[in-house]
């Protein structure tokens, strides 16, 4: 009894110490006594400084070409200039992507200038472009100088914008996993320094940069006793640094280090924001974003979130709603005379494609082009090879409407439907508060839905991340590594969706100009010019012609033949094309090929390596077709439509 | 042992009060002493009326097909004493423009326009769609306006809309160079052929034959009671037009094209009424005088191309001019200005060619520290509103756009107040409680999502906004701008155009983010009504707190759930069971439209609480 008093009195003391404390502290004072404050500090400090080095570095360019400066010395500021940004960049990616990668580190490519009445084309800038410059500075001493110019103006109005900004603990934490899934997806693999390939040096400027950020943490995570969230993220990046700080970019085990750094950290971060009860962005935004911020890592299967990329609702009757896209898909009814259906050109066997060159017509004919795979395809922005339906949902109208297709139209398969009491039923059990429910949407609602479905994220190598097995085989370890890095192969077919989906967002998907043949015998590229002609009035522009979706390479094992027009029957015919250069390496004229026409040099051993890794990349689980379908359909030639599995 | 409990209890307390986070993400005890304030429903009503690809318009007896999408311009034209309509409730026709260039067989190749007759309940206010039979035999709900009359017509933007007599133009912004563009591989207009105009009131263009490209982007006259196409103005110059005002003398018509360098160009009829006889003129602020220079509008080849003859005149050049509209009790003439964030490569040439950029931009410049608006580094990322008084002939900047945080607005009151490219412009005159009252309406449309156009929280998808904003306040700023409504993600706000009584404003929710939830993810037209509900307005803007309070006060403002604040507070919203649903920092207003009604806990910072009655 006595004990327990004196417990009381010594919590209610306690207490009203807290409460004092908590009600004297100025708001000001509270904020620096935070890890929220330095937090800020330091980035404006920093930026400030990546201010003044992009001014350095603009100098270094005019004495070099001056030939006042060494090329050493030159490579020198450079340096100091990467290091200088990569302190900073993932604040600034966060706080201001449109402008990141307009003037700071976009792609080194034109794009077509959005949102305005005529058409336009923005000529790339930024840290990519000067990186490709400092391959060889010599080459091209104009462009650098400009582009150094630039980056130096830009970077100012970026400061001058962000300066008066504040940065959240949220805001904050959700910019460190940013952080790492760059420096993972396009760090390490040398997206980012497509010219010097630093991108093994950045990451060590990366690690530093985010360790330092968190011990300003130290005071809030033992106030909550939860020291050892510090000290084991620190331990973690020191491990880190010690892979990053003496590898080189050729001998870098990515592995490994997404294995036991990246992927921790990554983890990490999320425990910290946790236990120090921040709120997340679902408090914040009621738009969910493509990112699942509760994921734990790149590789969980609950990534990305496939909600983001559609229309449909996560609703209670989702699963009804996927059962009957899923009948929907096997059934020829769909298409004109009952005999194709959605299975006709997507095999489940085949993860959903039909193993021809191009697909066949509803006449036999082959078409113009190879059936793509429909697992893991929620994850884009645009779908088909030229990209021309802008979602998921809207990539099935183009199907019922071709004539050598479905050749159909919507209002016929409404009316077809509708006379089957059992699709009736199962329309009504999806769309429960409508009146009519078989329309046009709620059809490609519910294919959309099974396709939704065919994203199991249990492949070899996503069980191997996940920690569900122990080891990757020797051969497929170095086939990862040279995917993610001397191949250069994941700095278009990016982690972890293994296709043109760009992370850190993950939400535009990107098209790429191969100079793909026409045959195996020669260099000649085909005729189909691909995305410029999509019907999408915002993307004719000339570096479009020729340019195609890059797929998924999950599942790529069940996949060929390979490329828009199947003209690859094999992987090794695949990595051949690549390890030239492309149509452009192999001497075909390709005025805007995307992929770099050098050789990449890999050899025999190394190309069965990255064919081994891809196969691992196979999914594990089957599915199967439904048993029958709806046979209570008035018309008897209905009722008597073939199951195409 | 009840002691041991209480002890353990306010160690709880205490652990809460340290934990680094103010904001618990749940709390134990919700039974909060706070002081209980109710939020009432909001005194608009939203009702969506015509939606793109859903909605069947009328395309001929007994034939029907799914509307187009791209809803731009509204129209209203207020039915008058002479219109034969049987039900007494009508109260005009919504004319909606479709900007896009599509190939249909039946309605028509290119863009277009629907038109439908609206009536208002008068029990409850509501709008509804009454069926129509027009003269040509079509009946039904929603039409299309037949441009096959005038060689049809081509992403359709924005317009005019008589303040006199609710006649209608449409405009189609997106200047073409070419056959091959408006063909689009066949899914655009497929009928590339030579035009030949006949049968106009335009003598200088008869019987000429332009390439099919030609035909399009000129300022065309709609009847929006018979759905048909009246003319084009092939007397107003070819021109990338986006919008435009008839003047209060119902002679003098202001236009603005949507292009860098847009010109701005003024149209004089002879007789009121009657626009195919006049002069056309462009704007030049420093033609010395009178600052209106004609272009000989007898010259067809001139309209044919009157950008070349404006830089040739030496007209002064604007960032990409959208809407105009007129202010009928000053005469003064608004623009919006949507800007374009580098737009030297665009005009330079122009101006070496002759044409003059506006003061504005040459002031601009020079703030920036760069040498002119043809600077590479010259920026304009936000966008303006102009205004143009007829009597001093000058154009100044009315609302200047941005976040410019050193200036305007308030890191606290940033993102509720911003104002990025502005588009659709638009007057609403309505008489609450016996005051007649003057708003402008502002839609944007953003270019872009970088500095500060969007709140971060939406890295990829572009928040575009209505405001309004009062025309009694003097010298406005963003400051002084009142957050509407917002459209679903992705889409661009446009078309806001109030109903003649003032009751309402139709708007259209444009090319939204098709990953919306149907029919949000369709271009729409909705109304937003209560405009003259005593107070409805006020209610939106921001209450004056009492400077000598203490302490967390909330001031509950019902329209649009917002939630203000007597200081620059962080708060966090609970619900009854104590779990913490939403974190709001460093904000003086929050908006709590998406919740459902119900009772809410807020707490700020300091640890005050109160409780929120949704109703």
């Amino acid at each position: 009894m006595r004990t327990d008093s004196l417990l009381l009195l010594f919590s209610l003391s306690i207490c009203g110490i807290l409460i004092w404390a908590s009600k004297h502290s100025t708001p000001s004072s509270t904020y620096t006594a935070k890890a929220i404050g330095p937090i800020n500090q330091k980035f404006q400090k920093e930026l400030q400084e990546f201010t003044n080095e992009t001014a350095t570095f603009k100098e270094a360019t005019v004495l070099y070409s001056n030939q006042t400066l060494s090329e050493e010395k030159l490579h020198q500021k450079y340096h100091q200039l990467r290091q200088a940004f990569k302190k900073i960049e993932f604040l600034v990616e966060y706080l201001d992507k449109e402008a990141f990668d307009k003037t700071l580190n976009g792609a080194p490519l034109p794009k077509p200038e959005p949102k305005v009445s005529d058409f336009a084309i923005l000529q790339p800038k930024g840290l990519q472009v000067i990186d490709e410059l400092m391959a060889e500075p010599s080459a091209d001493n104009e462009a650098l100088l400009e582009m150094a110019s630039k980056l130096n103006q830009d970077t100012k109005k970026i400061y001058a914008f962000l300066k008066p900004r504040k940065i959240t603990d949220r805001q904050f934490f959700e910019a460190s996993r940013q952080a790492i899934i760059r420096l993972i997806t396009l760090g390490i693999t040398g997206f980012d320094t497509p010219g010097t390939l630093k991108g093994v040096t950045d990451a060590s400027t990366v690690l530093n940069t985010q360790k330092q950020y968190f011990t300003f943490y130290k005071k809030e995570l033992s106030n909550v006793a939860r020291p050892a969230l510090l000290t084991d993220i620190q331990n973690t990046i020191e491990k880190g640094l010690q892979q990053t700080e003496k590898a080189t970019f050729e001998d870098f085990n990515r592995v490994t280090f997404i294995q036991h750094i990246g992927t921790p950290i990554y983890k990490n971060i999320r425990e910290i924001h946790r236990a120090l009860g921040y709120e997340t962005i679902d408090e914040v935004s009621k738009y969910p974003l493509a990112v699942n911020y509760e994921a734990e890592q790149l590789f969980s299967k609950d990534f990305l979130n496939d909600f983001y990329y559609v229309s449909i609702p996560q609703g209670d009757t989702f699963d009804d709603l996927a059962a009957l896209g899923k009948l929907l898909f096997y059934d020829p009814v769909l298409s004109n005379d009952n005999k194709m259906s959605c299975a006709s050109c997507h095999k489940p066997e085949k993860a959903f494609t039909d193993g021809l060159a191009t697909s066949l017509s509803n006449n036999g004919k082959p078409l113009k082009r190879n059936s793509m795979t429909l697992n893991y395809s929620v994850y884009a922005s645009g779908f088909f090879h030229d990209l021309r339906a802008k979602r998921l949902e809207d990539q099935f109208e183009h199907v019922v409407l071709n004539p050598e297709e479905f050749n159909s139209e919507y209002r016929a398969i409404m009316e077809k439907l509708n006379e089957s009491d059992t699709y009736r039923q199962l329309f009504q059990k999806a769309f429960p508060n409508q009146p009519n429910p078989i329309k046009s949407h709620t059809i490609d609602y519910a294919l959309t839905t099974y396709v939704m479905k065919l994203n199991s994220f249990d492949s070899k190598i996503d069980q191997f991340f996940q920690g569900e097995i122990e080891a990757l085989s020797a051969s497929e370890e170095r086939g990862f590594n040279l995917f993610a890095g001397k191949a250069a192969c994941a700095t278009c077919h990016f982690i972890p969706t293994f296709s043109g989906l760009v992370p850190p967002l993950y939400v535009d998907t990107e098209s790429e100009v191969l100079g793909v043949p026409d045959t195996t015998e020669s260099p000649a590229i085909d005729d189909d010019l691909g995305r410029v002609n999509n019907g999408s009035t915002r993307e004719v522009a000339p570096f479009y012609a020729h340019s195609f979706k890059t797929p998924t390479l999950r599942n790529i094992n069940k996949t060929g033949p390979y490329m828009h027009n199947g003209v690859f029957n094999t992987l090794e015919e695949v990595m051949d094309f690549y390890n030239e250069g492309g149509g452009a390496g192999r001497g075909a004229e390709i005025p805007h090929q995307t992929l770099a026409a050098d050789a990449l040099d890999l050899t025999e051993e190394e190309i069965s390596n990255i064919i081994a890794f891809m196969k691992a990349l196979s999914d594990t689980s089957e599915v199967t077709p439904p048993d029958s379908l709806p046979r209570d359909f008035s018309e008897k030639n209905i009722n008597s439509r073939k199951l195409l599995k | 042992m009840k002691t041991k409990l209480l002890a353990i209890f306010s160690l709880a307390v205490s652990a809460i009060a340290v934990a680094q986070n103010e904001f618990p993400s749940v709390v134990v005890e919700t039974d909060w002493e706070a002081t209980e304030v109710v939020v009432p429903p909001s005194p608009f009503q939203y009702q969506v009326l015509f939606i793109g690809s859903e909605d069947m318009v009328q395309t001929g007896i007994n034939e029907e097909v799914p509307a187009k999408q791209w809803h731009d311009f509204i129209g209203f034209t207020p039915l008058t004493a002479e219109d034969c309509v049987d039900d007494p409730n009508a109260i005009g026709w919504a004319s909606v423009n479709h900007e896009m260039i599509l190939s249909d067989d039946k309605i028509g190749d290119g863009g277009g326009m629907t038109a439908f007759l609206l009536g208002r309940n008068p029990s409850n206010d509501e709008l509804y769609v009454i069926p129509q039979t027009l003269t040509d035999g079509r009946s039904g709900d929603f039409f299309n306006v037949d441009f096959s009359a005038v060689g049809e017509t081509g992403m359709n933007c924005g317009g005019i809309n008589s303040n006199i007599d609710g006649r209608i133009w449409t405009a189609e912004e997106w200047f073409r160079t070419n056959n091959e563009s408006i063909y689009d591989g066949g899914n655009g207009v497929r009928d590339t052929t030579d035009y030949t105009i006949k049968y106009t009131q335009f003598e200088m263009a008869n019987f000429q034959t332009i390439p099919k490209y030609q035909n399009f982007n000129w300022m065309v006259e709609i009847d929006p009671r018979a759905a048909k196409a009246v003319r084009k103005q092939y007397n107003w110059g070819r021109q990338p037009f986006e919008g435009g005002t008839v003047a209060n003398d119902n002679q003098t018509v202001y236009m603005g094209a949507d292009a860098t360098p847009g010109f701005f160009t003024k149209f004089v009829a002879d007789t009121p009424g009657d626009f195919t006889e006049g002069t056309t003129y462009v704007y030049k602020h420093d033609a010395g005088g009178d600052p209106w220079v004609e272009i000989d509008n007898e010259d067809f080849t001139k309209m044919l191309n009157f950008g070349d003859e404006a830089v040739s005149a030496g007209a002064t050049m604007f960032n990409r001019l959208e809407w105009v509209t007129i202010d009928k009790t000053t005469g003064k003439i608004y623009m919006t200005e949507t800007g374009r964030d580098n737009p030297a490569g665009s005009w330079e040439g122009e101006a070496a060619d002759g044409a003059v950029y506006a003061p504005h931009h040459i002031q601009r410049a020079t703030d920036q520290g760069v040498s002119g608006p043809g600077d590479a580094d010259y920026w304009d990322y936000y966008g303006r509103v102009l205004e143009y008084d007829p009597a001093t002939g000058e154009v100044n900047i009315y609302v200047e756009g941005g976040p410019y945080f050193e200036t305007s607005p308030a890191l606290d009151d940033y993102p509720n107040k911003h104002l990025s490219n502005p588009d659709g412009l638009n007057m609403l005159y309505v008489n609450v409680a016996g005051e007649d009252k003057r708003y402008m309406l502002i839609n944007e449309d953003l270019n872009g999502t970088s500095f500060g156009r969007t709140p971060l929280e939406y890295p990829n998808d572009r928040m575009c906004e209505m405001y309004i904003l009062d025309m009694d306040v003097e010298n406005p700023g963003i400051d002084d701008l009142i957050r509407l409504t917002q459209t679903p993600r992705g889409a661009e706000i446009t078309g806001a155009c109030a109903t003649t009584d003032g009751k309402s404003v139709l708007v259209n929710s444009q090319h939204p983010d098709t990953s919306n939830p149907f029919p949000y993810n369709n271009s729409l037209t909705f109304a937003i009504t209560g405009f003259d509900d005593s107070g409805a307005i006020a209610t939106l803007s921001a209450p004056e707190f009492d400077e000598d309070a203490t302490g967390f006060v909330i001031y509950p403002n019902p329209t649009e759930r917002i939630v203000y604040f007597n200081q620059v507070s962080d708060v966090a919203l609970y619900n009854i069971s104590g779990q913490r649903i939403a974190v709001y920092r460093n904000v003086k207003s929050i908006d709590i439209s998406g919740l459902a009604t119900g009772t809410y806990l807020l707490r700020n910072g300091e640890g005050e609480t109160k409780k929120l009655l949704i109703k």
